[in-house]
């Protein structure tokens, strides 16, 4: 549920990253503000995929991640906290492969061309 | 005229036509001079006010460029130091060596083919050399053990309060490896490209030592390594450029150091672990509000390569 009107967030992100590209892409756009730009294009669409995935990325770690830790609540917090006291071992296959499973959905995120 | 350019023209006796300033290292102001004659230099400075917690300081870098020059190894020849009050600072000026520092040119285009096909092994056989310097003039240089690198990279990642667990299970892992001892060498501390200047046949000088220190020689090999500096192409393993048996070959064809690949392992893992600490410095800059940034703000968001890098080293033993 949304009280809110379309466009939605992502639909304004769309619009505004839509725009900025075709701007860029035009031949009398100079050269030395297209570099900037291209950085504002691709922060917008991290934000974009996050606005789109990020809450579902978010629950499924959240489940994870407390079976990992053995506790109702997870946090990033806590899991650092618990590697730094050596509460898991550096080869612990468990803990090694939630952070593989969440490092390769954060990537998509942030930057999906990257694999 | 700037206090600066009139200080150089002095210094070098001669007119300055222009002086141009060009990007570089984080803790320097770099500038081309253009003589009257069209002759060209680089001027290396750093203000007072601006000094790096990180950088040496540029007298130092000069002294290391003339003792390595010594030695053989590739670097420009220094013409002279200064170290003046705040508005001209401390700096060198330097032989401006032609060629090509741009990563990107240097791996794509045309005119530098055949310099590529022997740049890993050149590499390597320039930084054993390196590696060779003796030490006796270099006393002022921060001795820098694997403990003491990870111990000041931690502390630097819990400054900025912001839990990363793949950053906290690198560091364990790292922790937990044996590393072999090599003895003690000069060590560049950022031995990438970007800091190689190419021409169209080989590589012609090394660049940028203002984070130079004495350590284990497997450090500079790893960071070439780094994926972060193969800048798309992923697959070559030293720099974007070649196959880890050439940089090897080389480096062992001027050095009685033979290199074992597991060593250069962990200190690519430890390379990628830095780009990431360090990305986290960058944004964090932004964060705190000392600089406004949108570059600094998605730097930010590049921590997650690290992240996965060091996840595919970790968990697939993947060096690629």
């Amino acid at each position: 549920m949304s009280v809110f009107d379309r466009p939605t967030s992502k639909e304004l992100l769309e619009a505004v990253i839509d725009f900025i590209d075709a701007e860029i892409k035009s031949d009398s756009y100079p050269a030395n503000k297209k570099f900037k730009f291209q950085i504002v294009l691709n922060v917008l669409n991290v934000v974009k995929r996050e606005v789109e995935t990020g809450e579902e990325i978010n629950e499924k770690f959240s489940e994870l991640g407390s079976n990992l830790i053995g506790e109702n609540e997870f946090t990033i917090e806590k899991l650092s906290q618990k590697i730094r006291d050596k509460e898991f071992d550096h080869e612990d296959k468990d803990l090694v492969d939630f952070l593989y499973n969440l490092t390769e959905e954060k990537i998509k995120i942030d930057n999906p061309k990257y694999k | 005229m700037s206090d600066f350019q009139e200080f150089l023209e002095n210094s070098l006796q001669q007119k300055i036509k222009q002086l141009i300033p060009l990007t570089g290292g984080a803790s320097a102001d770099i500038n081309r001079i253009v003589l009257a004659n069209e002759d060209e230099l680089i001027v290396r400075r750093t203000l007072s006010q601006e000094k790096s917690v990180m950088a040496i300081p540029k007298i130092l870098e000069a002294k290391i460029q003339k003792v390595v020059k010594k030695n053989g190894a590739p670097v420009p020849d220094i013409i002279f130091e200064f170290s003046e009050g705040e508005e001209i600072g401390e700096g060198y000026v330097m032989e401006a060596i032609p060629g090509e520092t741009i990563p990107r040119k240097i791996l794509r285009d045309e005119k530098f083919s055949t310099a590529r096909e022997k740049l890993p092994f050149e590499i390597g056989k320039s930084l054993a050399k390196i590696h060779q310097t003796q030490l006796e003039d270099l006393k002022a240089l921060d001795q820098v053990t694997f403990s003491d690198s990870l111990e000041k990279l931690f502390q630097v990642y819990l400054s900025f309060n912001q839990p990363q667990p793949v950053f906290d299970l690198a560091f364990k892992w790292l922790e937990a490896q044996e590393l072999k001892d090599y003895g003690e060498v000069l060590v560049h501390g950022d031995f990438r490209f970007g800091n190689f200047i190419i021409s169209e046949e080989n590589l012609e000088s090394i660049i940028d030592w203002e984070l130079a220190h004495i350590g284990n020689p497997m450090e500079d090999l790893g960071w070439l390594c780094v994926r972060s500096w193969r800048f798309g192409n992923v697959k070559k393993r030293v720099g974007g450029l070649g196959d880890i048996k050439d940089l090897i070959a080389g480096y062992e064809s001027n050095s009685d150091i033979k290199i074992d690949e597991s060593q250069l392992d962990i200190w690519q893992l430890y390379g990628s672990l830095r780009w990431g600490v360090i990305c986290m410095m960058q944004t964090f800059a932004h964060l705190s509000g000392m600089v406004n940034s949108v570059e600094k703000a998605a730097i930010g968001r590049r921590v997650s390569e690290s992240e996965f890098d060091l996840m595919n080293m970790i968990k697939h033993k993947n060096f690629l």
